[in-house]
């Protein structure tokens, strides 16, 4: 064992590695906010300039620079007592994990940095990523409290606000889509869904099955038990634990492991019923399958998904749907089989957050609430340079002559991110109302409130059990959902993994943490 | 060498093999070059019914990039591959030498950085806290330039074809150690000069990654990544795109066949280079030609 | 740089005199060795203060330094799953498998291609053989989405169907994928290792060869007599390497060809991603740091055994 004698090498080398270790930390500690800043008070005029770095998923676009030379004449013209400047800093949605990781983690400066719940939010705030936003939304962030002020408390984590939801529609819808041709051909009668149940679906499904081979009557990668049954069914907390909210009285908290319904056997047996008889595509599961591309193709009839947000959203009502039909590129009529009502989880979806590592948080929070405010800022970042990048047709946003998304150097669909998306202008060939339906929807969707909206779930006491249950479903969820597995064979397995998994655990610590925040928020 | 003709047998099975290995590449240029449309209704085939450049005329519109894309991963793959090679093999030989008294203690040193790592963070650290590279062409050339594996594969090679008695009669013929390197150990060596070549072709010219950590400027970004990456976009915003909520998030996958199409683009150079590498496989190189 | 050299210098240092003579005496190889052995520190040991992490919980405003140890919890993850066996049965049967397979036929494909004549022929196999390699595993894994795909693939489509056969839901059927995975793996990997070994053939001295034609040795005697025992060494080496990551899958493999199906993961599933989807669920990164040192600790303990046995086999052919 000679080398082992040797290995001294190795330990000298991690001394050495030690002080660079150190040194990181060191440079960590300088950069954290504090120290260099000196926030401005209202007089303002003395700010020093300042860049506000922004971070966001998009694809890069060729004129990044262009416009945000733009960005920054109109901020200059336009807000000079805040003497700021932006910087655009697009990583691609691939890159965007490990790449806002490495940054985030070795201290690279940042601002303004988009975050969601399905992008790491809780990780963020945990590891000491974010910092709280609380007293620099009540001074500077005015506009941003005139339209998000109810709709906080999702983004708070141990009573603090970690980020600023997008103003946007506040939940969605899903039903099916039909293809109106076959419709039309067979005279389906379309009143039959205003049950608002999939179920009523199935003569059609059959009819088309019997009649037009090589067209696939329920086109999938989407399916019911994925699409909204729990939106549907259930108030949901964390993983397996929810609330059931059908069938049971507006005052009850009992967390439930939510495949454990009488709705979801229902579902899963009618999804392998219709996967049996052939209604559905077999490759279903196949990432990157398109749903719409196979529509496009003129081979499926219907599938499930989310709706259009059009004026006048009813449960069962047949309606064209305008995005639908460009998707597709043929008609498509939308039935909503159902509409969310206001949940937690939706609140956190898209947010903008400030980094630690930012030097100016007071600015960044100002930039921040221009882009609730000034239209024409949100149009720049949105649209780019009017004449360059875009034309108005009738107030609606079009590509200028003779380009295409591809070579204008500037496209992107990225409203949903940033700021007030009702200021927004819309496309050509979209509802010019599109944005008044959504206020309208909002309406809708913020008057049925979740039993449990606003409250958190800390799953740091259960993250292993977490873990392990996704594990188990993993082998049942992808087969029940789509009809591959036989409910009546695979759901007690599975429902036996989970518990062997700590099912019972979860929904354990789920209802502590529930009974806990109903006490102080004084619902129970 | 040519003394007598090949076993037929032989010529089968390779036949067969090669077969094997070039008939998925048929079916990726068949699907690059397929009408979609077609594909969806018909299956996958070796021989479509219809056929469309769609795919090819999407990607000539960002030849601009793809063309600035190839010169970023030729440089660094030109550059990488010799700067490495002369590393690799100087440590391979040190290594290869028996009378080396830190032989061993060397061996275990290589050994260690092939099974531990410290992880994405550290390594990124590294990289933009103390060697300041992020963002330029060095950041994607250092972290290839040495692998254990191929420092031991070479040494490997170096104990067993080149007899010691080689070195040791240069040596008393007053070579040094550099010159026996050079004129002895690096002639002698080229069947695996070109295959660790090779393989340190494939893996700059296939890296990806290490764009993706340290490459922030859009020029600078390599063949493989602009490739990649378009494929990542689409598989993460599949993967989220009902968890985005949003209607106005449209989930744009690029078609089946313009990935199949950049497949082709980024394979292409590859098969270029190895015929090229070959002739250093041709027997006859050997110790006996050298010594007569 | 001085640092480093006194380093290397200070770790020989066990018989002191005659340690650092015989050291000065070769200090032209340590001059050889020196870039390597930089970059290596650089790449490879100056990160490596990351393995804290896997005992660490990792907090961004306190630093890596200044986070809070927290044990062996990021391990706990590992075997928290009632799965943990059956993910290191598929990992280390996968890896043995590979192992064997890729080893067997990368070796009789190198010497199938040495035996061919024609110039062109030989160029044109070799050629072939390394193609595989070029592509990544994402490519790989829509190249055999095109040929299992239950609705348009080719082997449901254009095979089964013709003979009347019942297509097969690939994706779903777990018992099909030791094979098909093997397969793709076999075909991706085993150019490579053979034109490792071809390299090492084609390097033997032909003198061995003259000799044994004179003395009437038959090609199949060259074969076993010469050519095998020479590359010895280099299949001995290859193997060890290996063995050093038996616990570690190879990601690509068992994500993108499988099309990451949760109905197959019975067959499937191996550590790393199992490791992947942990992180999904959780975002933390420290569960990664714990399940890469066990798996480096797991392989340098096996090759450091291995190697032991192989020194007391044949010392030349150790690793050291």
């Amino acid at each position: 064992m000679k080398w082992l004698k040797k290995s001294s090498v190795v330990l000298t080398s991690l001394v050495l590695t030690s002080a660079l270790v150190t040194g990181c930390g060191g440079n960590n500690a300088a950069n954290s906010p504090g120290g260099t800043v000196q926030p401005g008070s209202e007089g303002s005029s003395e700010l020093k300039p300042y860049e506000v770095v922004m971070v966001f998923p998009d694809a890069p676009q060729n004129d990044n620079q262009r416009v945000q030379d733009a960005m920054n004449d109109y901020l200059a013209k336009t807000y000079p007592e805040m003497n700021m400047t932006v910087k655009l800093n697009p990583i691609d949605w691939g890159a965007w994990s490990d790449k806002t990781n490495l940054m985030m983690a070795s201290g690279d400066k940042m601002d303004l940095l988009f975050t969601a719940d399905w992008l790491g939010f809780q990780q963020q705030v945990t590891k000491g990523g974010l910092l709280p936003l609380d007293d620099l939304l009540d001074k500077y962030g005015p506009d941003i409290e005139a339209v998000e002020k109810d709709y906080h408390g999702p983004a708070k984590r141990g009573g603090k606000l970690y980020g600023i939801h997008t103003h946007q529609e506040l939940g969605g819808a899903q039903g099916v889509y039909l293809n109106k041709e076959l419709v039309d051909k067979y005279k389906f009668d379309l009143t039959a869904l205003k049950s608002g149940k999939v179920e009523d679906l199935e003569p059609m499904l059959q009819t088309i099955k019997e009649n037009e081979p090589g067209i696939t009557p329920l086109v999938a990668p989407s399916f019911p038990l994925e699409a909204y049954y729990s939106s549907t069914n259930l108030d949901s907390i964390v993983s397996i634990a929810a609330i059931n909210t059908v069938g049971t009285a507006a005052d009850d908290y009992t967390v439930i492991n939510s495949y454990t319904t009488p709705r979801y056997m229902e579902l899963a047996k009618l999804t392998n019923k219709w996967y049996r008889a052939g209604y559905i595509n077999k490759d279903a599961l196949t990432p990157g399958l398109d749903a719409w591309k196979k529509i496009q193709a003129g081979k499926g009839f219907a599938f499930v998904s989310d709706m259009d947000i059009i004026a006048d959203m009813e449960i069962g009502t047949a309606a064209v749907s305008p995005n639908g039909s460009i998707k597709a590129g043929r008609e498509m009529l939308q039935i909503p089989l159902n509409i969310d009502r206001l949940q937690t989880g939706k609140m956190t979806a898209t947010m903008y957050a400030i980094s630690k590592s930012s030097q100016d948080p007071e600015r960044a929070m100002m930039l921040l609430n221009l882009f609730y405010k000034d239209k024409e800022l949100l149009t720049l970042f949105n649209f780019g340079i009017e004449g360059t990048h875009y034309v108005l047709q009738d107030g609606q946003v079009a590509l200028p002559e003779g380009k295409t998304t591809d070579n204008v150097g500037y496209y992107h669909d990225i409203m949903w991110q940033l700021g007030n998306q009702m200021l927004n202008y819309t496309r050509v060939g979209e509802d010019p109302n599109k944005y008044q339906n959504y206020e309208k929807f909002n309406e809708q969707v913020s008057s049925t409130p979740s039993r449990i909206f606003g409250f958190v779930f800390d799953a740091e006491p259960v993250k292993n059990e977490l873990i392990s249950i996704d594990n188990a479903n993993k082998a049942f969820v992808d087969g029940l959902k789509s009809g591959q597995l036989d409910p009546d064979e695979s759901l007690p397995k599975m429902l036996e993994k989970q518990k062997a998994a700590g099912a019972d655990k979860v929904i354990a610590e789920a209802q502590k943490q529930l009974d806990a925040w109903l006490a102080e928020n004084g619902k129970k | 060498m040519q003394k007598k003709r090949t076993n037929p047998f032989i010529l089968i099975v390779l036949s067969l093999f090669s077969l094997a290995c070039l008939i998925p590449f048929w079916l990726i240029f068949m699907i690059s070059v397929a009408d979609e449309d077609w594909v969806t209704a018909n299956g996958y085939s070796f021989w479509p019914g219809k056929f469309s450049l769609v795919a090819y005329q999407y990607l000539l519109e960002d030849a601009g990039k793809i063309l600035r894309a190839y010169g970023v991963s030729a440089s660094v793959t030109l550059i990488g591959v010799v700067v490495s090679l002369f590393v690799t093999s100087a440590m391979a030989y040190a290594l290869s030498r028996k009378e080396f008294p830190l032989r061993g203690a060397l061996s275990f040193y290589i050994l260690i950085t092939m099974l531990f790592s410290g992880g994405l963070l550290p390594w990124y650290l590294v990289y933009t806290r103390f060697l300041h590279v992020q963002d330029t062409l060095m950041a994607l050339i250092i972290p290839g330039l040495i692998g254990g594996f191929n420092v031991i594969i070479m040494r490997t090679f170096f104990t067993n074809s080149i007899p010691p008695s080689l070195i040791d009669s240069s040596q008393i013929d007053g070579a040094g150690e550099f010159r026996t390197y050079f004129s002895i150990i690096l002639p002698l060596s080229l069947p695996v000069m070109a295959t660790i070549g090779l393989f340190t072709t494939v893996s700059y010219w296939n890296d990806w990654f290490t764009s993706l950590v340290f490459i922030q400027n859009e020029k600078l970004f390599s063949l493989q990544y602009l490739l990649t990456k378009t494929l990542m976009n689409a598989s993460f915003l599949q993967t989220i795109a009902n968890k985005a909520y949003s209607s106005t998030a449209q989930v744009t996958t690029p078609l089946e066949s313009i990935r199949m199409a950049m497949a082709m683009i980024a394979i292409g150079p590859l098969v270029l280079v190895f015929p090229f590498l070959q002739k250093y496989f041709v027997k006859g190189l050997t110790v006996g030609a050298v010594k007569g | 740089m001085a640092s480093e050299k006194a380093l290397t210098a200070q770790s020989g240092s066990s018989r002191p005199g005659s340690k650092w003579k015989s050291i000065w005496k070769y200090r032209a190889l340590v001059v050889l060795a020196l870039p390597g052995v930089l970059l290596m520190l650089i790449n490879n040991y100056l990160p490596m203060f990351g393995i804290f992490l896997a005992f660490k919980d990792l907090n961004y405003t306190a630093g890596i330094w200044g986070s809070k140890w927290i044990g062996l919890d990021n391990f706990k993850f590992l075997f928290a799953s009632n799965d943990a066996w059956l993910i290191i049965r598929n990992t280390l049967l996968y890896n043995l498998s590979f192992l064997i397979i890729n080893t067997i036929l990368a070796v009789m494909l190198a010497l199938l291609l040495n035996e061919v004549k024609n110039k062109f022929a030989s160029k044109f196999f070799q050629s072939t053989v390394i193609l595989p390699n070029f592509i990544s595993m994402v490519i790989a894994g829509y190249i055999v989405y095109g040929f299992l795909n239950p609705e348009l693939g080719f082997i449901n489509k254009f095979i089964l169907e013709p003979f009347g056969i019942d297509p097969r839901n690939w994706y779903a059927e777990a018992e099909h994928w030791p094979y098909i995975l093997t397969l793709v793996n076999t075909w991706k990997g085993v150019g490579y290792s053979a034109v490792v070994y071809l390299a090492a053939i084609v390097g033997i001295d032909s003198e061995y060869y003259e000799a044994a034609v004179i003395d009437g040795a038959t090609p199949w005697k060259q074969m076993t007599k010469i050519t095998i025992p020479l590359i010895a060494p280099i299949i001995i080496i290859m193997t060890l390497l290996a063995i050093g990551r038996i616990f570690n899958a190879d990601f690509g493999l068992f994500y993108q060809a499988t099309m990451a199906s949760g109905m197959i993961k019975e067959t499937t599933d191996v550590i790393d991603t199992y490791v992947y989807r942990a992180l999904m669920v959780t975002g933390d990164t420290g569960l990664a740091s714990s399940a890469g040192l066990l798996q480096s600790v797991v392989g340098f303990t096996l090759v450091i055994t291995v190697n032991l046995a192989v020194r007391k086999f044949s010392k030349e052919n150790a690793l050291f």
